[in-house]
């Protein structure tokens, strides 16, 4: 028989000994559980033999309990130390069992999106409020007088047959083209100058092939003051470009025709896509058509309310979808406005 | 337009790179889209030399012809009558793609294989005779290309803005921008030295025919050279016969249409007039059309003879058995083509020249320059000219250089903008310029500036940018559609953008609204109104990816509704968004357990918009509508106002689509007036009590009564009232609701609970709901 074990100046019997091995090495929460109960419960080893120290003659009582509050302190710190242990090593075994195939598919929370055209219809927004533009927006069912007399296009023009138009019951048609904004912003602002102004909306053509669909969207700018001349058209619109695009994009101008603006031009960029060597997208001519603009017509300035003597501006404008399609690859405009799922999900 | 170069270079001091002049006419405006060559296909042809001819073994109408000329000699079957030794030929070897589309290859008659072809003037797209095939009369020798042999011929496609097009839609046209940009000018056409014959021409009606000139000659036998079928053909024109060919050279050229009518097939005078309403007129393409007031016609003593400037008429056409000719440069208005042009829809080039405007001076000067061109073998023909009318005044058009300079913010010299004007055939005076007569385009002083950008070239003014002096907005309408349509797709709802067409006849299905706004002329019968909702172009969508395979998924759109009368149209922004009832929404999804959406996600959706949008939307039962579930629906107000409906929609409109159980928003979008910020509670630090009550419910009662009853007896300590479970058994209907409390300075007693608990069972005992034993 060995002689009593001192552990932390705790003189220990031998099973209180074999006890302490017992709570080191226990193995489960359970295992401890039962070593506390049978140790330091109510009707414990320890707690019994505390109880008995009154009954102990008096030299002994202090020694005695001393020794049984250090053994009992002893047990609960080995104790709690091997819970923590075998809780922290339960919950390491819970998590591998919990391990869960993540290649699965996921479940994303449920939120739509918005259409490739609004997103594009936004950007240009964004674009031109940040230089300067106000939001000034026109009915779609538009009267002829605004569509195309006051826009310098008399009934029998031979302009009118590039809107291939869609007519209501008269005066009314839907609107072929944003411009007739340009006289209901003028006539709204009332003389106020300097008018910087554009609308985005949709517009109709009687037309449907992968260019042309009978439905589709413009925006268009207006900047009226008094000594707006060329320059300053060229000045802006090439600030479009850079806020719509980004960098500086290279662009060429050419004389064109709009029965509304005199002198007209229209303006190219150099393929996004190819660097101008030519692709499938720019039709291998290296440049993208992409915006008509030109200075007020005299007519239209005076269809406004303004008096062309005094004051001079310019209109821009171009295609929503058509910059959709180009941001987003679609050469088929009717896919725009199909909404196919398989489609928009992609964009 | 498709123009020949070759026949816009002839009219420049200089010849120009075909390269260089695409470049210079797309920066003067003129676009030019595609270039390409016009003898595409014919690269392998070229020139051989027959040396051997023998009859063909079993057929006797053929022969074989060999002949020598590039590689080794080729012996090829022929039908042709001609083809003899010593000829010179163009054989087509095989790969060859002729004109009118055939690739040849090699062919067998008889057994004796023929590869390729020796060609006809004909099918080389040329007209020369005599004899069926094309004897070379010209230089070369054997083994020459075609292509080298005619020299390159490339033909321009030109974008024409109707502007230009107004002057420019001829060779002489383009090269005269041309020559100005380069600091030149055209020569002028040649003057007609012919003394004019009175009396062969009335004009009736001078605003639509101002001036009319008419020629009679013997029917020219010349053949226009060569070139100048190549040229004519670069230009679009098919070769018909050598009168056509030759005024449609001149149209080409020099932009002025000319007719030529068979002279013994009209009875002088020529009377220009106005048709008399349902004269009629057969037309060289065999239409009978019955005239109106508003048509020119061309007649004689007999009846109208041509619808002027538009197209000639079958009577007085040449044919095979003309022998003289009447050839008409004529001016026409161009309004007045337009329309007739327009009203039977025929536009020929004729018709497109007058109907944008051509150069009443011209008209003499254009003969002038046929006579020329026919004279040019050494037999100018003779004839007799009669002349009627006079060319319009010229046009004066304010000239003020300085409001030039500032609207195209250039600083051109005087000298450099009169020049420009000048070249271009203006007269330029202090402060007018006297407006060409083939300008019809220009008439103040903008034209005038738009010239000069042209020409002077917009890359050389500097960019400048006005200073932005006034903050940008954006109307506080447009913005809350852009709220409500980042809402709707952050709670799960794809976008789309419909077409606003619907069939005339409306929406199928149960009560629909009638469309109000029909279109006259619809691309389509099922597309010719437009409509008045917006859901239907959602559950289309709907329909259109099911037909294709495609998952249902949640759909909206904010969109423009057309209402109002006819006369008085009214344009309405609305929101519809359409959910699907469908577990499979994302099959994979049933991995993660989601539950199935009904029509409570729809009520959701509008109460989500009344919060976050601080939208004053009310949901309201009642005055059901037939397209929705009659069970199924509350209405939506703002106020007092009816802004639309929250439902499961009608199996009946679902059956329509063929599409399974759904439910849908439609809300007209107008935006709530501004509100002040909403006050905030401040949130309690003590803990809250919960109670729940299973109470049995009676039939009929609206939970939303049964809450505003809770709510009162709850009094402020209710925090929340959420009914979270239901079920049935004898005693009827049983729904148990989570009732918490909470105080704002203190923790609630029991007691307190008990109380509060007792108190809002005495309130819905007056609604019939007891709690179930």
């Amino acid at each position: 028989m060995t002689g009593p074990e001192e552990l932390h100046g705790v003189t220990l019997l031998a099973e209180e000994a074999a006890a302490l091995a017992a709570m080191a090495d226990a193995s489960s929460v359970a295992e401890l559980e039962r070593l506390r109960v049978e140790w330091l419960g109510r009707r414990g080893r320890v707690t019994e033999q505390l109880r008995a120290v009154g009954t102990l003659p008096a030299d002994q009582r202090r020694t005695a309990g001393q020794r049984l509050n250090a053994l009992r302190a002893l047990m609960e710190k080995r104790l709690d130390a091997r819970l923590a242990e075998c809780a922290r090593r339960d919950l390491e075994q819970r998590l591998i069992e919990e391990r869960l195939d993540l290649t699965l598919p996921s479940a994303p929370p449920a939120v739509g999106r918005l259409h490739p055209v609004t997103r594009t219809r936004r950007r240009l927004e964004d674009a031109m409020v940040r230089l300067g533009f106000s939001l000034f927006e026109g009915p779609q069912v538009e009267d002829e007088w605004h569509n195309f007399e006051a826009l310098n296009m008399p009934a029998e023009h031979p302009a009118r047959e590039m809107h291939d138009t869609f007519y209501l019951p008269p005066p009314y048609l839907l609107r072929t083209h944003t411009s007739p904004f340009q006289v209901r912003s003028m006539k709204a602002a009332q003389g106020r100058l300097p008018l910087r102004v554009f609308t985005i909306g949709t517009t109709f053509r009687r037309d449907d092939d992968p260019t042309h669909a009978p439905q589709f969207m413009q925006m268009e700018g207006l900047l009226l003051d008094v000594g707006i001349g060329l320059g300053h058209l060229k000045g802006v619109v090439r600030q479009v470009f850079k806020e719509v695009f980004g960098g500086d994009p290279v662009l060429r101008i050419r004389p064109s025709f709009f029965p509304f603006t005199e002198p007209s031009v229209e303006w190219d960029m150099q393929c996004t896509l190819c660097g101008g060597s030519g692709c499938r997208v720019c039709q291998n001519t290296g440049f993208l058509e992409l915006l008509g603009s030109g200075m007020v017509h005299p007519h239209v300035i005076r269809a406004g309310g303004y008096d062309p003597e005094l004051v001079s501006g310019f209109a821009f404008g171009w295609g929503v979808d058509r910059l959709a399609m180009l941001a987003y690859g679609i050469d088929d405009i009717r896919l725009l406005y199909q909404n196919d799922l398989r489609l928009l999900n992609q964009l | 337009m498709e123009i020949a170069a070759s026949l816009i270079g002839h009219w420049l001091r200089e010849p120009m790179p075909v390269e260089a002049m695409c470049a210079r006419l797309t920066r003067l405006g003129y676009e030019v889209v595609e270039t390409r060559p016009l003898d595409a296909g014919l690269e392998p042809v070229r020139l051989v030399q027959v040396v051997d001819r023998r009859p063909h073994p079993s057929r006797s109408r053929l022969a074989i012809v060999t002949a020598i000329g590039g590689t080794e000699p080729v012996e090829v079957v022929t039908g042709a009558a001609n083809g003899l030794p010593g000829e010179r030929l163009f054989y087509a070897p095989p790969g060859t793609r002729l004109p009118d589309g055939r690739t040849l290859g090699t062919r067998e008659f008889g057994g004796v294989p023929s590869p390729g072809m020796l060609c006809s003037a004909g099918e080389l797209g040329l007209r020369a005779g005599p004899g069926d095939l094309w004897v070379w009369k010209g230089p070369g020798e054997p083994g020459d290309r075609y292509t080298d042999l005619m020299g390159a011929e490339t033909i321009l496609v030109i974008e024409m803005t109707p502007n230009l097009a107004q002057f420019a839609q001829s060779a002489r046209g383009l090269a005269r921008d041309l020559a100005a940009e380069a600091g030149g000018r055209l020569p002028c056409l040649p003057a007609l030295q012919t003394p004019t014959v009175p009396g062969r021409v009335v004009l009736r009606a001078p605003d639509r025919c101002p001036a009319y000139a008419l020629y009679e000659m013997a029917l020219p036998d010349t053949d226009l050279p060569i070139r100048l079928q190549r040229q004519l053909r670069a230009s679009g024109f098919r070769l018909v016969n050598p009168m056509v060919d030759w005024t449609n050279y001149i149209l080409v050229d020099t932009g002025q249409p000319l007719h030529a009518f068979d002279a013994e097939r009209v009875r002088l005078p020529i009377v220009v007039r106005m048709a008399a309403d349902g004269e009629s007129l057969v037309t060289l393409d065999g239409q009978t059309l019955t005239l109106q007031a508003d048509d020119l016609v061309i007649a004689d003593q007999n009846g109208p003879l041509a619808l002027a400037g538009v197209m000639g008429g079958r009577d007085s056409a040449i044919d095979e058995g003309t022998r003289r000719v009447l050839v008409e440069s004529a001016h026409f208005t161009a309004p007045g083509i337009y329309r007739t042009a327009r009203r039977y829809n025929l536009r020929t080039d004729a018709a497109e020249r007058f109907l944008r405007g051509t150069d009443p001076e011209a008209l003499l000067p254009v003969l002038g320059h046929l006579l020329t061109l026919l004279g040019e073998d050494g037999r100018p023909p003779t004839g007799v000219l009669a002349f009627a009318g006079e060319a319009p005044e010229r046009r004066r058009a304010a000239y003020r250089r300085d409001q030039i300079r500032n609207l195209m913010s250039a600083s051109w010299t005087d000298a450099e903008m009169d020049g420009v004007l000048e070249r271009l055939g203006f007269v330029v005076a202090e402060d007018e310029a006297v407006v060409p007569s083939f300008r019809p385009d220009v008439s103040e002083t903008v034209d005038l500036a738009e010239e000069l950008g042209r020409i002077l070239s917009l890359d050389g003014i500097p960019d400048r940018v006005p200073p932005v002096t006034t903050p940008a907005v954006r109307d506080p309408a447009h913005r809350f559609r852009e709220r409500v349509r980042d809402l709707v797709a952050a709670a799960g709802y794809t976008e789309i953008l419909s077409r606003v067409f619907v069939d005339a006849g409306g929406v199928p299905g149960p009560d629909r609204p009638p469309v109000v706004h029909r279109l006259v002329n619809p691309l389509r019968e099922e597309e010719a109104a437009l409509r008045t909702e917006l859901w239907p172009s959602l559950l289309e969508t709907l329909a259109f990816n099911r037909d294709r395979g495609v998952d249902l998924a949640p759909l909206f759109e904010v969109g423009v509704v057309y209402r109002g009368t006819p006369d008085a149209p009214v344009e309405e922004w609305e929101l519809a968004a359409v959910l699907p009832f469908l577990e499979d929404l994302n099959l994979h999804l049933h991995l993660h357990r989601r539950g199935t959406p009904d029509v409570y996600a729809l009520t959701g959706l509008v109460d989500l918009l009344a919060e976050r949008l601080h939208w004053d939307l009310r949901r309201v039962s009642g005055d059901p509508v037939a397209f929705l579930h009659p069970g199924r629906q509350q209405k939506v107000l703002d106020g007092g106002l009816l802004l639309g409906r929250v439902g499961e929609i009608h199996p009946d409109v679902l059956q329509g689509y063929r599409l399974p159980p759904a439910g849908l928003v439609s809300l007209v979008i107008r935006p709530p007036a501004a509100r002040p910020a909403p006050s905030v509670i401040r949130p309690s630090r003590y803990p809250p009590l919960t109670r729940d009550l299973s109470v049995v419910w009676p039939d009929g009662l609206l939970f939303e009564e049964a809450r505003r009853a809770i709510e009162e007896a709850g009094s402020s300590m209710l925090e929340s009232c959420v009914p979270y479970d239901r079920f049935s058994g004898s005693f009827g209907q049983s729904l148990t609701i989570r009732l918490r409390f909470r105080a704002p300075e203190r923790t609630l007693t029991e007691d307190e609970g008990d109380r509060l608990v007792q108190a809002i069972l005495v309130a819905l005992k007056r609604h019939g709901v007891v709690l179930r034993e």
